[in-house]
């Protein structure tokens, strides 16, 4: 994708074309260019993103339990 | 002109201030909710009405149902953040000091997604939504999916018990294979500037 959007001209035709024409001129590996970065990036949003959401479906789950009553609650 | 992640970040300090390195972030929450809250949202009604319209025990845990609803929670959430993302990605690109590439000069969010259906209507909202989906629908098909199933993992092998330290590892593992599968489609270039540009 980023090299879509820095290409000059129209060298890639889709994400795949471009995948394509990498894999062909520069090999496999040239797929995990840069992968060290990007996983610098996605490994500490994944972990927050999870972990949070775990704590605030905790809190619902109180929050419900004192809200809501129990007859409201068997049934739902 | 920016050497790497660091030296983009000094450079842009030094030229810009805090405001400089910050460009973009109410639009970048704005899609971050969005997206996040479609992936997590729609997953387990995704899954749970797949499994149980094939299979007669709504728990069984099957790949490809999970894969599947992954991928497509993602697709929706960046369909639906698309305006967002690009708006964002213009702002941080934006740079009166050391401009790379297209400048587009939008005062906010607000600003940049009215200039934009000004001069090409909603087709112009949603430039490269195509490409988003796709990379996003690759990263979220095994988001989820991975999370749940080393959590069980971890939790029948290793006996642990639910709590931060569980949601940790089961959240290390997703995030690696998130990143194993999303780069290809998503960061095909040695450009460093464009990590930290794009999502």
């Amino acid at each position: 994708m980023s090299r879509m959007y820095n290409q000059d001209g129209n060298l890639y035709k889709g994400i795949f074309d471009c995948l394509a024409k990498t894999v062909k001129t520069e090999g496999v590996l040239a797929i995990y260019k840069g992968f060290l970065p990007h996983l610098a990036r996605i490994l500490p949003h994944t972990i927050l993103t999870l972990s949070l959401a775990e704590q605030t479906n905790k809190l619902m789950r109180k929050f419900e339990d004192r809200v809501l009553p129990s007859s409201i609650k068997n049934n739902v | 002109m920016y050497k790497g992640p660091f030296h983009g970040v000094s450079v842009i300090v030094r030229n810009e201030g805090l405001k400089g390195i910050y460009r973009g972030i109410g639009a970048a929450y704005i899609y971050q909710m969005i997206l996040n809250g479609c992936r997590l949202g729609f997953y387990e009604p995704i899954r749970h009405s797949l499994t149980s319209a094939i299979y007669t025990d709504p728990t069984t845990q099957s790949l490809g149902i999970n894969i599947f609803s992954g991928a497509t929670s993602g697709i929706l959430g960046a369909a639906a953040g698309s305006p967002f993302f690009l708006v964002k990605t213009r702002l941080q690109s934006f740079s009166p000091f050391a401009p790379v590439g297209t400048q587009h000069a939008y005062k906010n969010a607000v600003d940049g997604m009215r200039q934009i259906f000004k001069a090409e209507g909603v087709t112009g909202l949603y430039r490269g939504v195509g490409a988003a989906m796709v990379r996003t629908g690759f990263g979220s098909s095994v988001q989820l999916p991975t999370y749940f199933f080393a959590k069980r993992r971890l939790v029948k092998h290793l006996g642990m018990e639910e709590g931060p330290a569980l949601h940790l590892a089961s959240s290390t593992a997703s995030g690696f294979v998130v990143c194993c599968v999303m780069h290809p489609p998503g960061k095909e270039g040695p450009l460093f500037s464009e990590y930290w540009t794009l999502t």
